[in-house]
């Protein structure tokens, strides 16, 4: 671990206020997110996993406690460029995200925000379309793309502004499963290449990817680990109103009847790998 | 024949059509200005024979810009009612008579004179190549570069603090949401009829009827619309939008010669136009 983190949340609370009442919503949050990390954030709906969210790149200011990125104050409101061209952020409907008429302009949107300099958007913008795979669609209106690439393009413009982490707030939720594959598929790429990743997700095997998986319930943080470890604790997780992800779901009832197979599963890839060793390669297995 | 729900497929005016002409790759802000000038000059002549021209040069350009006649003329069919009631209108109140006009007929304040029939048939054309002009241009230029074109007209108004670019960021999200809220639209009308409503049944006269009718479909697409309103106002603001602020612009335009022969030839139309008796 790095000495100076990413991102730094100390001591978070946020509460929202309608109608003169106050609604808790954070309730003491610590946590750092390193260089190239990929944390996954879960919890059932309320416990504050999009305010959360919405804190690391300064769209929501804490009430108490603060948010540093790479040592930047998200308070000071003359860093907020800067940490927002840091920390980008996908958000969940892919339609309220795509500002301009075609999908270059939408792309150099950030861009034309940080005043960057006509001749080198051009590059900028194919870099980052070829990026998340879109460069075919470089002229194209966004109502002819289908959700999954209109999220690509969204990711799209964020790279443009080239920064240090990704923040996906629940990004994938109003996809098919077809547009989800491919959300997940650019994410997993861009990691690889070093981008931290942030995201905010109710799906467990998106989770289960993840470097480090936090638990939130009722504002505050219930569990912290990598994926094994959160995923063991069954029987929270499920007073927690939280899914275990299908993998690690098959391989406890395997388990149960087969009590030589593993059952701290929770990746595709780690079942079927299992199931081979368990079977000796006599079970034909599709990787599909 | 297109269901009364699919909003989206039965505008033809407003959609660009990428075929790839000569026309097409004109700089946006000379074909703007044309457009203006052609416009001015088919508001301001009133005989047959120079309607008569501009009507044919407005069909002539359809193939220019490769695209069927048939269907940028099917482009007047929304704006037919309209043409018919100004028609009416103008047919038996403009009434005008000039010095050795003829009148035809007179009774209370209708009065059909040898001028207003000439009106009603001039305004008509009038009215007909306005819509084939505004198709072509629009046919043949992307909203993008419509909006970007327009900018870049209106920037000098930037020196008397008019606030151009957020007029521009403006018109560019209302033309990127247009398609969105047809197809909400359409949902929330398929929704309504699928639990019995009824849209556009009534016979046409009965036009408060038939506008009541659309309320429970109007309140629901304003709510759509803020919350839309809200996720794109953080969105924006998240990729560093700040009202205001400086930024730069992704589309730069630089003009060549063969726009300047468009601003030459719309020039010499207009003037013909106008000159022709």
């Amino acid at each position: 671990m790095s000495a100076s983190p990413l991102i730094e949340v100390k001591d978070l609370y946020f509460s929202y206020r309608t109608h003169g009442e106050t609604f808790p919503v954070l309730r003491g949050i610590t946590l750092r997110v390193n260089r190239g990390e990929h944390v996954a954030v879960i919890g059932h709906n309320g416990s504050g996993k999009s305010t959360l969210a919405k804190h690391l790149n300064g769209l929501l200011l804490p009430d108490e406690g603060a948010v540093w990125v790479q040592g930047l104050d998200t308070r000071e409101k003359k860093h907020l460029r800067e940490i927002r061209r840091r920390v980008g952020m996908v958000f969940q409907h892919p339609d309220n995200q795509l500002v301009a008429t075609i999908v270059e302009e939408d792309v150099a949107f950030g861009l034309e925000n940080l005043s960057v300099p006509p001749e080198e958007m051009a590059d900028r913008v194919t870099d980052a379309l070829r990026a998340v795979g879109m460069e075919d669609f470089r002229k194209r209106p966004p109502h002819h793309l289908s959700g999954g690439q209109k999220q690509r393009v969204a990711i799209g413009g964020i790279l443009a502004m080239r920064p240090d982490c990704l923040v996906l707030d629940e990004a994938t939720s109003m996809l098919d499963s077809f547009g989800r594959k491919e959300i997940l598929q650019v994410v997993r790429r861009l990691h690889g290449e070093g981008i931290a990743v942030v995201s905010v997700t109710h799906h467990m095997s998106e989770a289960a990817e993840a470097d480090r998986v936090i638990v939130l319930e009722k504002g505050r943080i219930a569990l912290e680990g990598t994926p094994r470890e959160v995923f063991r604790e069954r029987e929270q997780l499920s007073r927690l109103r939280l899914d275990v992800p299908e993998a690690g779901r098959i391989a406890s009832r395997v388990h149960a009847g087969h009590p030589g197979f593993p059952d701290d599963l929770y990746r595709r890839e780690e079942l079927v790998e299992a199931v081979e060793r368990f079977t000796c390669g006599k079970v034909e297995v599709n990787h599909g | 024949m297109a269901s009364a729900f699919e909003l989206t497929r039965n505008m033809t005016i407003g959609q660009y059509i990428p075929t790839d002409s000569a026309v097409h790759r004109f700089d946006p802000r000379f074909k703007l200005v044309a457009f203006g000038v052609l416009v001015l000059a088919i508001a301001f002549c009133n005989t047959y024979v120079g309607n008569l021209f501009a009507l044919a040069f407005c069909l002539a350009l359809f193939p220019l810009i490769r695209i069927p006649v048939g269907y940028g003329v099917s482009g007047i069919k929304p704006a037919v009612p309209f043409i018919i009631i100004i028609a009416l209108l103008q047919f038996f109140f403009s009434g005008s008579i000039a010095p050795g006009g003829t009148l035809h007929f007179e009774y209370g304040v209708i009065r059909i004179t040898g001028d207003s029939i000439r009106l009603v048939i001039v305004s008509a054309m009038r009215f007909v190549e306005v819509i084939f002009l505004s198709s072509v241009l629009t046919f043949s230029t992307s909203t993008t570069d419509l909006t970007r074109g327009m900018e870049c007209l209106l920037s000098p108004l930037e020196k008397v603090k008019f606030p151009v670019h957020a007029f521009a960021l403006v018109l560019t999200i209302a033309i990127r949401f247009v398609p969105t809220f047809a197809m909400e639209m359409e949902k929330l009308m398929k929704a309504q009829a699928s639990r019995g409503a009824e849209f556009g049944s009534g016979e046409w006269w009965r036009i408060i009827r038939r506008t009541k009718d659309m309320f429970p479909l109007i309140i629901p697409l304003f709510n759509l619309a803020l919350t839309r309103a809200e996720d794109l106002i953080l969105a924006m603001e998240s990729r560093g939008y700040v009202p205001g602020e400086e930024r730069s612009v992704y589309t730069r335009y630089r003009s060549k010669g063969a726009d300047w022969g468009l601003l030459g030839i719309s020039l010499a139309l207009a003037a013909v136009i106008l000159w022709l008796p």
